[in-house]
């Protein structure tokens, strides 16, 4: 009997793929055809992550109390419901399993204990549905692409297949496989269907990337090299080893129980355990089901602690070897954010990718880099993560007045909203960076769960921007800010619905941008004043800047724009679903979004805070 | 007859080794560079030989590698001739200086 | 509905607040509609059917009376609280009373909320007291008249093709946009007033600010009315940056932003943080207010966003929106220190005294209005910096009144006039526009303290407490002298405007051919005239100090235990203000009036000076050369370092010289270093066999060197 959450998740992730590749198969002539095949599976991927999130609430649900008002509860952190999961596969095969914990592994390459194992929870489920939303928006934009439209179309689908497997992986070389996969279809997009410099923009991008990836390949080398045996249950070491000794009796025992993983959940574990020991606290470990007062339960069941603490000689285990790891992740999926100076490769990625293309670019896979470092650096190792915490919260903070004051400087529109992302992402990366502890772990948690926001938010203000730019460049074909002006009179219903994205994305209360930056600033204050000034500071710059571009743009008078038409009705559609999400996402930010979400970011920082008291 | 040991053979070996190295470093005709490199062979086959004879290890070894290298230099002998053959059709000349379009 | 309503009758408030919001939301979708329909206005379907029931080509008028009718409902709930409230505050118990009259809802939760930490929720609320009842009131009436205003002002908007003859071109009226607007503007002023928390003020206060920077922008053909747009909301940016600052203050220390929660916590245990953190607090919120009021040194917006209509001008740039300052201050007012409180003090005296001066040379008449709104915004400030709150709140509310009516009566000239609005080229308005003219007389004694006019209850008021204030700290003396200074300028610029604009002849074409306004305009003035006389009414009528407004205000006063001492006043204030007052009417009727002074020789004599004022202190081009000239040159800096310009689209992949002036030339430096590097090492494959074999060969001598000499 196969799972039934295993069967959806796959659907979701491998729909678009699936379409992607049976568009191929369309006669050339149908053009029109092979649009509309494109956005059935855009909107089959849309809806089923759609039901995802239903069902995933329903977990929630299950075991929420009503009177709190509140979803917490242990047992739906993905760490508990992983752990769950493995100890059932273990009890009895043949029994079925659980088929609604949304955590589902199949067994891919035994010989490494690599799995197919996928995974929702509150940090990946809100950039999958994301990604559907804007890759449909993003397919009802490319109505306008003439040339080579089954390779363009079937790109764009295995590309979605590529990021949404990257957000449902909860194994490192599936993630891995995935991330490297969205590369390719990426890499062609740009290159073929792009503006006059696209060739170079596309190789940049892929060597940018490709470098990223390189570290990141090697940090999950050096985590799979680690014997991670006292974090998983006794129980499954015992099996496993009585099995290898069976194919290789010359083992002898120990080596027979050594433990190696790709699983994400148990390495988090044991990067857990690891800042533990390195903060001295070793004497807090305990097994699973088997902690007590001030003990954290780390261990799997039937471990002794004392075992595990004779094992801390690893370098796993050691500062220097946490140092390295935490910074090949962080570097590596900075890269993807990007992080100043790393973010060099999205002006030109941005400027001459094809608008559908930019939204992706800006509105998803910017993304991967935050969902990276959150889900990976940061719960790995969290030690190095908690000892470089200024600094990253400076390198947040920089990179928001940087980005900002470069924005400014822009001539290039699209140039100007690839900058504008740098600005913003920095809100990410400084959320994620004001860790404390104790009760005032509250506001670390603010800030997380604003830089969770913040993605989301920056994902439809952006994609949403630069289809604006998309319109403005198709009536007239230069991107050039100071050639424009008086499209406010000529095209009053494109003004008005790019005014609501403009001042979204310039984090005006009632707006999404707004909710994600207030968290991040009100979360920052608590860590340290210096990084929330510059903070707060930046949201004047952002202002000036957009405000400067808006009043270029749409304000005044120009007779070279005054007989361009209006929105197409297409076009409408696809902006007003950006605004009406904008608008949504900003009134109804509990509703709509933290009320899933926030558990599982809170759970994390909770779960971080207490290693350190 | 007394019996000499394995050193006098090895040393054989190593200078026919040698010769055919410096018949590859030094010659410029591609007819000499294959004579070179038999030379090498045949250095090996001395040594595979006389290990033979020698070392109780490697009794049946030996003998077995010796005549797997002779094969192996006739094919690589008829393989090389033949390749000459066709640089000399498309350059008229044997000159291994002259054959350098793999250069990066 | 209505046992809904009697249970918690402050619900009438929310209702009341989102009224307008609701007007604003129809009006939007109509529009959008309209807009998505146009295309298909020549086709028949539904899509023209639409069209033209939304009004086809012409901008539709019942959208305007929607609007309209949405916040005189707003209004009249707003009285009918009011009265019930008044009804209940002497009577119910305090807990009773925050039930029926306070409520709260979680906007935003982080974390389960039985856990024992603070800032667990940010929430949404209302909380009705006497400021807030009184001031939602006013905020309400006063919108409504100038919406009815609005409507007859406006009526050009309607026509399908509007001709802008100062940007010179045509273009569909806006009618309905304007309308849109308006409704949200008041939705977010209302939220304002009602809101329990900082966090929803501070929801409104930019909200307020978009939606004047939209009115502002409204006539966005002009680029001066883009500038002003601009310049507004970016001023008033780096004051709620300050806010923001404050506000993660708050967050950090108390964990909650409810006013009564933040206060009963300052009440018992004194602020939870660092003195000098708390200072920075208030100063923070503070610079808030200033630049949402206007305040010296971020004054500079309010002026210049007379670029706006006419009654926008009297909506939020008089009535409302820059009084959310000062009723922010007043609102939190146990969240300054001493020190933050001189400062207030000082900044409204500094503000009221160099408006005021900007306004006796200026001859726009909405801008010797804006400046004398700046400077009446001042008065406000001082009299809450000097410990006066019922002064300056009770200021607050006169000054709503009669300013907007002013603005109101300018607007009714400027459209008489057919939008002229330079003083000299009027005159003589008082026989072709009477209602105008002498409402507008109200207006002017009003503002300038007559006694038994609104203005002289409240700024009366104000000026005895800055004189208690300065007699007990002599040093502080410069608080009142600087009022009582512009007093007398107050009556003078007012009574010059008024001479300038109603009295002697006409001096101009436009003058001569003005005619009065339609009704729906003319209403509203007198309307409000009447406000402007008797709202401060107490009895004894000749007691400033007897108000019935200042003692309904009083009972909201925040009271000792917030560090307030009991007003200290000095009733002899009141006549040096009259005296100064007086002089100012005089010399005005000397100059403008009766003519016996030549205005353009005092001008001609003060040379340099009057070239300062006009100037308006070169605020502005201070600022341009310190603060926008510089972010702006920083921005084309960094963006040059970041990246040198574009190649042509032409050139293919980058030239392959290095270009280390920039960032992305080191980056790309280190890729064409790879490169370099890679074509060197190329050269290695020469191609040469017998190269090959030798390097092959001494490397194998080498390494059994290497073994030699490891195992020797």
């Amino acid at each position: 009997m196969v799972e039934y959450d295993l069967v959806l998740m796959s659907l979701v992730i491998f729909t678009p793929a699936a379409f992607g590749v049976l568009a191929l198969f369309f006669p050339a002539k149908w053009v029109e055809g092979v649009r509309w095949w494109a956005l059935v599976g855009a909107t089959a991927t849309l809806i089923l992550s759609l039901c995802l999130l239903i069902e995933y609430y329903a977990l929630l649900d299950r075991y929420s109390d009503r009177g709190l008002r509140s979803m917490h509860h242990p047992k739906t952190q993905l760490d508990a419901r992983v752990d769950e999961s493995m100890r059932r596969a273990r009890l009895d095969t043949s029994a079925p399993q659980i088929a609604d914990d949304w955590v589902a592994s199949v067994p891919w390459i035994q010989r490494f204990d690599i799995n197919y194992a996928i995974a929702v929870d509150g940090f990946s489920l809100p950039l999958i549905l994301l990604t559907s939303v804007v890759l449909f928006l993003s397919v009802i934009a490319s109505w306008g692409i003439e040339q080579n439209v089954r390779a363009y179309f079937a790109l764009l689908l295995i590309l979605e297949t590529g990021v949404l497997g990257t957000f449902f992986a909860t194994d490192l070389f599936l993630l891995y496989v995935f991330y490297e996969i969205m590369l390719i279809p990426m890499y062609f997009l740009i290159g073929l269907w792009g503006g006059g410099r696209r060739k170079y923009a596309a190789i940049k991008f892929v060597l940018y990337t490709l470098a990223g990836s390189v570290f990141i390949l090697v940090a999950i080398i050096g985590l799979y090299f680690t014997d991670v045996r006292d974090y998983v249950d006794k129980a499954t070491v015992e099996d496993r080893a009585a099995e290898r000794k069976r194919e290789n009796p010359k083992l002898n025992p120990d080596e027979a129980r050594e433990y190696h993983t790709f699983s994400i959940p148990v390495l988090q574990r044991a990067g857990q355990a690891a800042m533990l020991h390195l903060n001295g606290h070793g004497d807090k470990l305990a097994a699973r089901e088997e902690g007590g007062e001030g003990k954290i339960e780390l261990l799997g069941r039937g471990v002794k602690p004392n075992d595990a603490s004779a094992r801390m000689g690893q370098p796993f285990f050691r500062p220097t070897y946490q140092y390295i790891l935490f910074l090949l992740l962080f570097v590596g999926f900075a890269v993807k954010v990007p992080i100043v100076p790393l973010h060099s490769w999205l002006p030109d990625a941005h400027v001459e990718a094809p608008t559908p293309i930019s939204m992706v670019l800006a509105g998803v896979l910017l993304k991967l880099g935050g969902y990276g470092i959150i889900r990976l650096a940061y719960p790995i190792c969290p030690w190095a993560a908690e000892q470089l915490s200024l600094a990253l919260g400076i390198v947040g903070a920089f990179a928001i007045v940087y980005g900002a004051f470069v924005a400014m400087g822009q001539t290039d529109f699209k140039r100007l909203l690839a900058y504008s992302s740098v600005s913003h992402m920095g809100y990410v990366i400084l959320g994620f960076a004001v860790w404390s502890t104790g009760a005032r772990s509250q506001y670390w948690s603010w800030a997380m769960n604003g830089a969770m926001f913040q993605m989301l938010a920056h994902g439809i203000s952006s994609a949403g921007m630069f289809f604006v730019v998309g319109v403005a460049y198709e009536r007239a074909h230069h991107r050039d800010i100071s050639r424009y002006g008086g499209l406010m009179t000529s095209m009053p219903l494109y003004g008005g619905l790019s005014a609501i994205l403009f001042f979204a994305s310039m984090g005006l209360p009632g707006l999404c941008g707004f909710v994600g930056e207030i968290f991040v600033v009100l979360g920052t204050w608590n860590f340290h004043p210096g990084l929330a000034v510059p903070a707060i500071l930046a949201t004047v710059l952002t202002a000036g800047y957009l405000l400067w571009t808006w009043q270029r743009v749409f304000l005044g008078v120009n007779p070279a724009t005054a007989n361009y038409p209006d929105l197409s009705a297409r076009e409408s559609v696809v902006l007003i679903v950006f605004c009406a999400l904008a608008i949504a996402l900003g009134l109804f930010p509990q509703t709509l979004v933290l009320n899933w979400m926030e558990p599982s970011v809170t759970g994390l920082v909770e779960s971080l805070a207490r290693l350190k008291p | 007859m007394t019996d000499l040991g394995l050193t006098p053979y090895l040393c054989l070996g190593a200078f026919l080794f040698a010769c055919g190295l410096l018949c590859i470093a030094a010659k410029r005709n591609a007819v000499g560079v294959l004579m070179g490199v038999e030379l090498v062979l045949n250095a090996a086959n001395v040594n595979f030989v006389a290990c033979a004879r020698y070392v109780p290890k490697f009794a049946l070894e030996g003998q077995v590698f010796a005549l797997l290298v002779i094969v192996l230099a006739a094919g690589e002998a008829a393989v090389a001739l033949a390749i000459i053959l066709n640089f000399y059709n498309n350059h008229a000349t044997v000159d291994v200086d002259r054959a350098d379009e793999l250069k990066g | 509905m209505v046992s809904w309503l009697l249970a918690t009758p402050g619900r009438l408030y929310v209702v009341a607040t989102l009224l307008p919001l609701a007007a604003y939301f129809l009006l939007l979708v109509g529009g959008c509609l309209r807009a998505v329909c146009r295309p298909y206005a020549h086709s028949p379907g539904f899509a023209r059917f639409l069209y033209f029931f939304l009004g086809g080509h012409r901008p539709l008028k019942s959208g305007a009376y929607l609007a309209t009718g949405a916040i005189a409902l707003s209004a009249a709930l707003s009285i009918v609280g009011l009265v019930n409230f008044l009804g209940e505050s002497d009577s119910v118990s305090t807990i009773e009373f925050d039930h029926r009259w306070a409520e709260r809802t979680t906007w935003a939760q982080v974390g389960p909320s039985d856990a024992a930490r603070p800032a667990v929720q940010l929430e949404l609320g209302y909380r009705i007291d006497h400021l807030t009842a009184l001031m939602f009131a006013m905020v309400a009436f006063v919108s409504a008249w100038i919406f009815v205003f609005s409507l007859g002002y406006m009526a050009d908007e309607t026509e399908e093709v509007h001709e802008d003859h100062e940007a010179h071109v045509k273009r569909p009226g806006r009618y309905g946009r304007f309308f849109l607007f308006l409704s949200l503007f008041c939705f977010s002023m209302l939220n304002l007033l009602i809101a329990d928390n900082l966090f929803q003020v501070f929801i409104s206060w930019e909200l307020v600010g978009v939606c004047s920077f939209f009115l502002i922008g409204f006539y966005h053909e002009r680029d001066s009315a883009a500038f002003a747009a601009n310049k507004a909301f970016i001023v008033n940016r780096v004051g709620d940056a300050g806010f923001l600052i404050g506000l993660a203050l708050v967050w950090t220390y108390f964990g909650t932003f409810n006013f009564a929660d933040i206060f009963a916590e300052l009440a018992t245990r004194g602020p939870p943080m660092p003195e000098h953190l708390f200072v920075i607090m208030g100063i923070g919120i503070f610079l808030g207010c200033v630049g949402k009021s206007a305040q010296f040194p971020l004054h500079t917006w309010l002026p210049d966003a007379m670029e706006g209509p006419t009654p926008v001008s009297a909506l939020i740039h008089a009535a409302t929106m820059v009084a959310a300052g000062v009723y922010l201050v007043g609102r939190a007012y146990p969240l300054f220190a001493p020190e933050v409180r001189l400062l207030i003090a000082y900044t409204g005296a500094i503000t009221l005294f160099l408006a005021a001066t900007i306004a006796l040379v200026q001859t726009d008449i909405k801008r010797v209005l804006a400046y004398s709104t700046v400077s009446q915004l001042g008065f406000m400030m001082l009299g809450l910096g000097v410990g006066g709150w019922v002064a300056g709140l009770l200021h607050l509310l006169t000054h709503a009144f009669f300013k907007a009516l002013l603005f109101l009566g300018s607007g009714s000239v400027i459209y008489g006039c057919h939008h002229e609005q330079e003083l000299p080229k009027m005159g003589g308005l008082r026989h072709r526009m009477p209602v105008t003219a002498y409402t507008m007389l109200i207006g002017v004694l009003a503002i300038s303290g007559t006694p038994f006019f609104s203005g002289w209850y409240s700024k009366d008021m104000i000026l005895s407490n800055a004189l208690g204030f300065a007699l007990h700290d002599t040093e502080h003396m410069a608080l009142c002298i600087l009022p009582l200074v512009t007093a007398g300028m107050t009556a003078f610029y007012m009574f010059r405007l008024w001479y300038l604009a109603f009295a002697g002849e006409p001096r101009s074409h436009a003058a001569e051919e003005a005619h009065e306004s339609p009704w729906v305009m003319t209403l509203p003035l007198v309307v409000l005239a009447i406000f402007s006389v008797c709202v401060a009414w107490g009895w004894p009528l000749w007691d400033p100090h007897a108000s019935y407004l200042g003692h309904l205000l009083e009972k909201a006063r925040p009271g000792p235990a917030h560090g307030l001492a009991p007003d200290d006043t000095t009733h002899s204030a009141g006549w040096l203000a009259l005296l100064a007052a007086a002089a100012g009417f005089g010399l005005a009727t000397l100059m403008y009036g009766v003519r016996k002074f030549d205005p353009a020789v005092v001008k001609a004599k003060a040379g340099a000076a009057y070239a300062f004022l006009r100037e308006k202190w070169h605020f502005d081009e201070l600022y341009d050369a310190l603060f926008v000239r510089p972010a702006v040159a920083l921005g084309y800096g960094t963006a040059r370092f970041d990246k040198r310009a574009a190649p042509p689209d032409e050139a293919e992949i980058a030239d392959q010289s290095v270009n280390v002036s920039s960032l992305d030339g080191v980056l790309n430096a280190l890729g064409l270093g790879t490169a370099i590097l890679g074509r060197k090492l190329r050269e290695a494959q020469s191609g040469l066999i017998r190269r090959y074999v030798t390097v092959l060969m001494l490397v194998a001598v080498a390494l059994f060197a290497l073994l030699v000499v490891v195992y020797a």
